[in-house]
């Protein structure tokens, strides 16, 4: 039996006037997210991720659509329903913390609990409890302008998981942290999902964030969802230029189909190239894009492989993990990443190839 | 998307707060607008009811009787105001420049200097250096006499008259300092060092990068100074009020003031210089906004900046001396010398130490039924005044924070009072209300709604100022942790901005007990206040009276402001501690 959607996200249209015109923040986005799911809406500034995130807090109204929480209408515009932040059920973090400098950890983590009418004491006890889990309770006394940031955002945490809501949205809530605090509450926020078992909405513009978090990421282009889907799906099955842009880094040049078949073959300045990973709706003679990843690329050991690039080898940096090398091609510069070390041949250059499956062909204008 | 959370100055919390108003919205709106009708209805009705003398008085200040005098008060006024400012720019500038860009920096002295107009009201200030430098019982001059004669210099009188055109432009320029400090300030605070260390690094001097980079990065806020201390060098009333006397100089202030005080009153000129006096306080508003316009100023940018201090090496003594001299002059010189004559039975420059008496204080605080009632009524007036007005203002701050328009449209109703000048407040005010409908002339009424408006100002950018220190998320954190709109007003921003409401509380308190301009017009013998009771009090030579009374007032006044002190301290150290 499939459960009902935690979150259900209709045609939702949300458009700001400003004095210099009309924005259209999100552009009729419909959206289902299951219970315990953990959902990452990825984008660049502008997209309308946080938008779509307030909208389902309640702090937005949209202009027209229909937003479900656990199956009851909180939002819709056709039958002028609109429930306040307070009356949907669920929590949010937020990207400053929003911690309240005049409560002590305690009484912040105790509020919301307090205001579902819950006694004092039993409140209390939840939200020691909550406190526990996040590794603050001995915390419970100080002031939030006390803490380290990593610590308010942990208290932020605790507050949004103690009254048990099924819904939790997270509003960048790392951005604001440095790399190695970043990492670890990320680790620690998926713990607390899988032991809790809420929905989580999570907006960020990082996308090894996204990655890392999502069961499913919904990458969102100018007020509208570009592709929706696991991590693995989004990254090696980009359904568009834009998608296959804005997640990873990406070598992108344009080309012309010659010959089409099981495998796409594409006239492009590095020459011509065989791709199994294209739209059926590609015909021969049309003009597409063409993106391989930096990390798709092999240095060329057999000469019998498809795709064969070569160029002089301009530099080599050397980024600890990985190592980038700068190819100059006749058809433009080419990255790439290796694990191990390269060298040029005598004549300073090096060849590469691409398997045709990692070789991504879209539509021109996607 | 940051460009969108800030975007949204329409979007709501409900239906009925987009498409229309609540009812404590609408609460909100009416009692604003009833306190914009409050200063255009007077004006507007003094005019109407006043017309006929209006014209009248025309003929009269071209060629009748008042034009002989008339041309005299207005220079007067020009010189003394733009005496003023002039040396107002000049020492607030450099304490300024002090305090933010030398290693001479004044720490807690740098605090208090823009809040020394409020710890000693300025009327006490002036009867404060009246008693000092009167010429010839001045208790400083009594003291630098016999100093002189021991160099064998014997004088009567002197060797300073604070009765003269020079003492009413140094004085009035001591309460203009506060002023430019804090403009100059703000605009140093926002000047990007960097710009100076380039100078510098490029081979100009501390000397030259002032001149070359600092001064013109500052133009507008120079500009900004220079036109607010113009205008309230017009309506300060109680310098020229308690000198001007002693040195027959009038200026335009009171000058309207004893035209309305003359029998018969002479209603139309005064009303008429008062329309000039607001024409003028407006034209030169239009010229602060073009000299101010956003674009002339690209090189300040929003960021707060730390510089490298200029090192002063011994200069810095000056530079201390330069501070401490200036809280001297307005605050601890004055005190003294109010101190020394009321303890005394009758003000004479040579005190005896073995008569000195707390009698005058005893008199004013419990005997004499005008101070005591003008004590009373001025404390209970400031205590409405200051809770009624910052009640308003901050419940609309806090309650339209997410609301751009509102605010706009708060700000401008709330700003007009700042740009009347005080002298024109007291005459709209007493024309308007002296007959029916409204017949409260000689109440405590007419004081109220004078007071109220005159410090609305002040109260809008206190609350404003508070409710901006709130980051919306706090609000918003609350909404989704289950709190009504309501509740989080009242648990969340409320708190939150407490201290700056009750800094704002504070400064109208102040402003309303130390207030004499429109006290002067509009109070009387039944309904007297402190300010009024000054200047009759000094007027009829009741001296050690007026030290006593002017110093309850400054007990009063410092006190609150140490507490503003202590609670805007204690608020920024558990934020961002």
């Amino acid at each position: 039996m499939v459960s009902a959607p935690r979150v259900s996200v209709r045609n939702l249209t949300k458009v700001y006037r400003t004095r210099r015109g009309a924005h259209v923040a999100l552009d009729n986005v419909s959206l289902d997210i299951d219970p315990a799911e953990f959902v990452v809406l990825l984008g660049p500034s502008g997209c309308g991720k946080t938008t779509l995130l307030r909208c389902i807090a309640g702090l937005e109204e949209p202009d027209s659509g229909e937003i479900l929480i656990d199956g009851k209408v909180v939002f819709s515009s056709k039958a002028g329903i609109y429930v306040p932040p307070e009356k949907r059920h669920l929590s949010m973090v937020f990207q400053s913390y929003a911690l309240w400098p005049h409560m002590s950890v305690l009484e912040n983590v105790i509020y919301p609990i307090r205001n579902s009418g819950k006694p004092q004491r039993e409140a209390a006890r939840r939200a020691q409890d909550a406190l526990d889990k996040v590794g603050l309770g001995k915390y419970a006394a100080a002031y939030p302008g006390q803490l380290s940031g990593g610590q308010q955002q942990r208290v932020a945490l605790a507050r949004a998981i103690v009254s048990g809501d099924g819904l939790v949205l997270f509003d960048e809530p790392l951005s604001n942290l440095d790399a190695k605090v970043r990492e670890r509450l990320r680790l620690e926020l998926l713990s607390l999902q899988s032991q809790i078992g809420f929905a989580a909405v999570y907006v960020t513009h990082d996308q090894t964030e996204a990655l890392a978090l999502a069961n499913r990421i919904a990458v969102m282009d100018v007020g509208t969802v570009a592709q929706i889907g696991a991590p693995e799906e989004i990254y090696d099955h980009p359904v568009s230029r834009y998608v296959a842009d804005f997640v990873g880094s990406a070598n992108e040049l344009e080309g012309t189909v010659v010959g089409t078949g099981d495998a796409l073959r594409v006239r492009t300045a590095f020459g011509e190239l065989k791709s199994a990973n294209f739209p059926k709706s590609i015909a021969e003679g049309q003009k597409v894009s063409v993106m391989i990843r930096p990390e798709h690329c092999d240095v060329a050991a057999d000469a019998n492989i498809d795709n064969r690039i070569t160029g002089r080898l301009v530099r080599s940096l050397y980024l600890g993990a990985v190592r980038q090398h700068f190819l100059e091609t006749e058809g433009g510069e080419l990255l790439i990443t290796t694990q191990a070390p390269v060298t040029a041949n005598a004549d300073g250059n090096l060849t590469v190839t691409c398997p045709p499956l990692r070789v991504h062909v879209f539509a021109q204008g996607t | 998307m940051s460009v969108d959370s800030a975007a949204p100055s329409q979007s709501g919390f409900t239906w009925w707060s987009r498409s229309g108003l609540t009812p404590f919205s609408f609460v909100l709106w009416l009692t604003l607008g009833l306190m914009a009708l409050l200063i255009i209805y007077p004006l507007g009705l003094a005019i109407v009811y006043e017309y006929d003398n209006i014209v009248a008085s025309f003929h009269s200040l071209v060629d009748g009787p008042l034009s002989r005098t008339v041309p005299t008060v207005i220079l007067n006024t020009l010189i003394v105001v733009f005496g003023a400012t002039a040396i107002a720019l000049l020492i607030g500038s450099i304490l300024a420049w002090i305090n933010e860009r030398s290693d001479a920096s004044l720490g807690f002295i740098g605090q208090l200097l823009p809040l020394c107009a409020l710890i000693v009201p300025p009327v006490a200030g002036v009867i404060g250096w009246a008693v000092l430098l009167d010429p010839r019982a001045g208790l400083a001059n009594f003291a630098l006499r016999n100093l002189l004669e021991h160099f064998g210099i014997t004088m009567r009188t002197g060797p300073f008259n604070i009765y003269t055109m020079w003492g009413l432009v140094i004085i009035t320029s001591l309460y203009t300092v506060p002023y430019v400090f804090l403009v100059v300030s703000a605009a140093l605070q926002r000047v990007d060092p960097a710009m100076e260390e380039a100078s510098r690094t490029g081979g100009a001097g501390p000397i030259k990068t002032m001149m070359r980079v600092t001064l013109p990065a500052i133009r507008p806020a120079l500009a900004a100074s220079l036109l607010l201390g113009v205008i309230s060098g017009l309506s300060l009333f109680s310098v020229p009020a308690v000198l001007g006397g002693g040195a027959r100089i009038d200026v335009i202030s009171v000058y309207i003031f004893r035209l309305l005080q003359s029998y018969p009153a002479q209603t139309g000129p005064a009303i008429t210089l008062s329309i000039g006096l607001l024409a003028l306080v407006q034209i030169l508003l239009v010229l602060q906004n073009l000299v101010t316009r956003p674009g002339r100023n690209a090189a300040i940018s929003g960021k707060g900046f730390r510089a490298t201090p200029v090192r002063l090496g011994k200069l810095r003594w000056i530079a201390y001396a330069v501070a401490v001299l200036y809280l001297l002059a307005t605050a601890v010189l004055p005190i003294l010398g109010l101190l020394l004559v009321s303890l005394q039975p009758f003000w004479t420059p040579a005190v005896n130490f073995s008569t000195l008496t707390l009698a005058n204080f005893s008199f004013v605080l419990f005997e004499n039924r005008q101070t005591v009632s003008a004590l009373i009524n001025s404390v209970t007036l400031g205590f409405i005044v200051a809770s009624f007005n910052m009640l308003v203002t901050g419940a609309f701050a806090l309650h339209f924070a997410r609301n751009g328009k509102a605010r706009k449209l708060a700000d401008i109703l709330t700003g007009i009072p700042a740009t009347i000048p005080h002298t024109v407040i007291g005459v709209a005010f007493i024309l308007a209300f002296s007959r029916e409908p409204l017949r409260i002339y000689g109440t405590t009424a007419i004081l109220l709604l004078a007071y109220i408006v005159m410090t609305l100002s002040y109260a809008a950018r206190a609350a404003a100022s508070a409710a901006a220190s709130i980051g919306g998320e706090l609000s918003e954190a609350s909404r989704v942790s289950k709190a009504s709109d309501m509740k989080t007003l009242w648990r969340i921003s409320l708190p939150l901005a407490m201290p700056g409401l009750v800094a704002g509380w504070i400064m109208v308190f102040v402003h309303t007990v130390g207030e004499v301009t429109a006290s002067a017009f509009l109070s009387g013998t039944h309904n007297p206040v402190i300010g009024r009771v000054l200047l009759d009090l000094w007027n009829f030579g009741n001296f050690p009276q007026v030290a006593s009374l002017a110093l309850v007032i400054t007990a009063i006044s410092a006190s609150l402001v140490g507490l503003m002190l202590f609670i805007t301290r204690r608020s920024q150290r558990l934020t961002t501690s």
